[in-house]
């Protein structure tokens, strides 16, 4: 998208798949005969299968709503779609800019088109929460967020929906918001959500879940021959154990080498997911794992958090940069549930990876307050500042002054 | 069609046998891969209709 990765670079080169001794075969597969077992492909070809792993993706929802089909009305899935932005974005009469839906993919864009056009262009995030990355964040860590790409001269409009979109000679020219306000706009990129690409799974009468094909540890459908995995399978929330989307990329590779361990017969379970994810915008990086306060609440917990500043060096080291966390824990239980990093630098953000682990391994408040991180005064904060240890232990005391009140 | 419990053994795809793969990005890609790796005897072959094998 903003040229700093090349199209070239993001393709996997299928010389690696063929090199591995993988036939590798470009088409759709617009039919599958479960009982043959033959897979057809557009242009008349016909694959038989012994075994065959499902792994379609999804592809992004776009809202019924008034003038989504006008001209420069675009979303960001693939390849094509951000060379269709670079494109429409190279007219140098596109000025205003608006992105519906303030999730990571939105604000990435709306920062890289920001960061990397030599025009300055008027850019605008319209979203219908509360909230910048309402599926990531609080609104307490997300209002950093906010301040942060307003300073930057990003517009973000929060609590706003985009009820139609506006046109003249079929080219799109404005978004009416439901709060009567009208935003110029030359360009609308929509990325509000993703649908599995589950019609063939349908087809063939697979068993489906609300969020799509339904899978059980070992990535297997209904049909003992049919496994699938990724953006087109429903997962389960390692937490609550609800059906949810799951739809990233961490899960995606595991599921598919969890299905070829599965059909090598290797017996390992997945174990659900955490959602963890990430989004850097200018300088900025943000993380988030498991369950958010707001999220949890919606589950039924009860819950005590804590926010805690750090560095993400030694207070004295010339770089540091400033970057903030915070963990949610369930008040009855005290386990970890999730958490948050907004940093400005960038490693810091991955100590949600510590966090992830944390949740997966079932530690409780009292456990995180005797973590000892690794500590150099140029990649970490000093160990009496190491925010995890200090959000358990704010954590550990909100519970202790409850118990005494 | 129920679906199958996870005691189920009769899973593994032998030597010789094909492994058709639909799709081939963020999981369609490892997972042949490593169906490769581990079972270099079984045909595997991934059909996708993006022009491309491309990490989002
Ligand atoms: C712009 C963008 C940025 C993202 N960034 C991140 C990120 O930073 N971190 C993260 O964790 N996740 C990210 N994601 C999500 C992540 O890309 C997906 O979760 C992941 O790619 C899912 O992998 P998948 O294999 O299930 O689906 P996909 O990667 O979508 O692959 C689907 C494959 O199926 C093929 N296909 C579909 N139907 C057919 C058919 N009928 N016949 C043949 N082939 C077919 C397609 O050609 C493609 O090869 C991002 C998504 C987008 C859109």
């Amino acid at each position: 998208m903003a040229g700093l990765a090349t199209g070239q670079s993001i393709v996997v080169a299928d010389k690696m798949l063929e090199g591995a001794g993988i036939g590798v075969v470009k088409g759709e597969v617009t039919r599958i005969d479960p009982v043959a077992k033959n897979v057809f492909v557009s242009g008349g070809d016909l694959f038989s299968y012994d075994k065959l792993y499902l792994a379609t993706g999804a592809s992004p929802i776009m809202p019924p709503i008034e003038g989504i089909d006008l001209d420069g009305v675009m979303t960001l899935r693939g390849l094509p779609d951000a060379e269709k932005i670079k494109s429409r974005i190279a007219d140098k009469e596109v000025v205003n800019i608006v992105l519906i839906g303030a999730g990571f993919i939105s604000m990435e864009i709306a920062s890289l088109l920001a960061e990397n056009m030599e025009r300055k262009l008027n850019i605008t995030v319209v979203e219908f929460m509360n909230r910048t990355l309402p599926l990531m964040l609080d609104k307490d860590m997300a209002d950093l967020v906010q301040s942060y790409l307003e300073d930057k001269g990003l517009g973000i409009l929060t609590n706003q929906k985009a009820e139609k979109l506006l046109g003249r000679n079929g080219k799109v020219t404005g978004v009416l918001l439901g709060s009567g306000e009208t935003l110029d706009a030359d360009m609308v990129v929509v990325n509000v959500g993703a649908r599995g690409n589950v019609e063939l799974a349908e087809q063939i009468g697979l068993e489906m879940g609300r969020f799509g094909i339904k899978v059980n540890k070992y990535q297997e459908t209904s049909d003992p021959d049919i496994l699938a995995g990724g953006d087109c399978v429903e997962k389960i929330n390692f937490i609550t154990r609800k059906p949810t989307p799951g739809r990233l990329r961490g899960p995606a590779v595991m599921q598919g080498r969890l299905a070829a361990k599965r059909l090598a017969g290797y017996d390992v379970e997945f174990p659900g997911v955490l959602d963890a994810g990430g989004c850097k915008m200018f300088d900025m990086t943000v993380s988030a794992t498991g369950l958010s306060e707001e999220h949890a609440a919606r589950e039924g917990f009860e819950t005590v958090s804590a926010t805690v500043d750090s560095r993400s060096k030694h207070a004295m080291i010339p770089g540091m940069k400033p970057w903030k966390i915070k963990l949610v824990f369930d008040k009855k239980t005290q386990k970890l549930l999730g958490g948050q990093i907004v940093s400005h630098a960038v490693a810091p953000a991955r100590e949600i990876d510590a966090v992830t682990a944390f949740i997966l391994a079932g530690k409780t408040i009292a456990e995180l307050t005797t973590f000892t991180s690794a500590c150099n005064p140029d990649i970490s904060s000093e160990p009496s500042a190491e925010p995890i240890t200090i959000a358990a232990e704010q954590a550990l005391q909100k519970l202790h002054q409850l118990g005494r009140s | 069609m129920g679906l199958r419990g996870c005691d189920s053994k009769e899973i593994d795809v032998k030597s010789g046998e094909k492994l058709v793969i639909v799709g081939c990005s963020g999981s369609g890609g490892p997972a042949a891969m490593l169906a490769k790796k581990l079972m270099p005897e079984v045909d595997v072959t991934v059909i996708r209709k993006e022009e491309f094998f491309i990490v989002r």
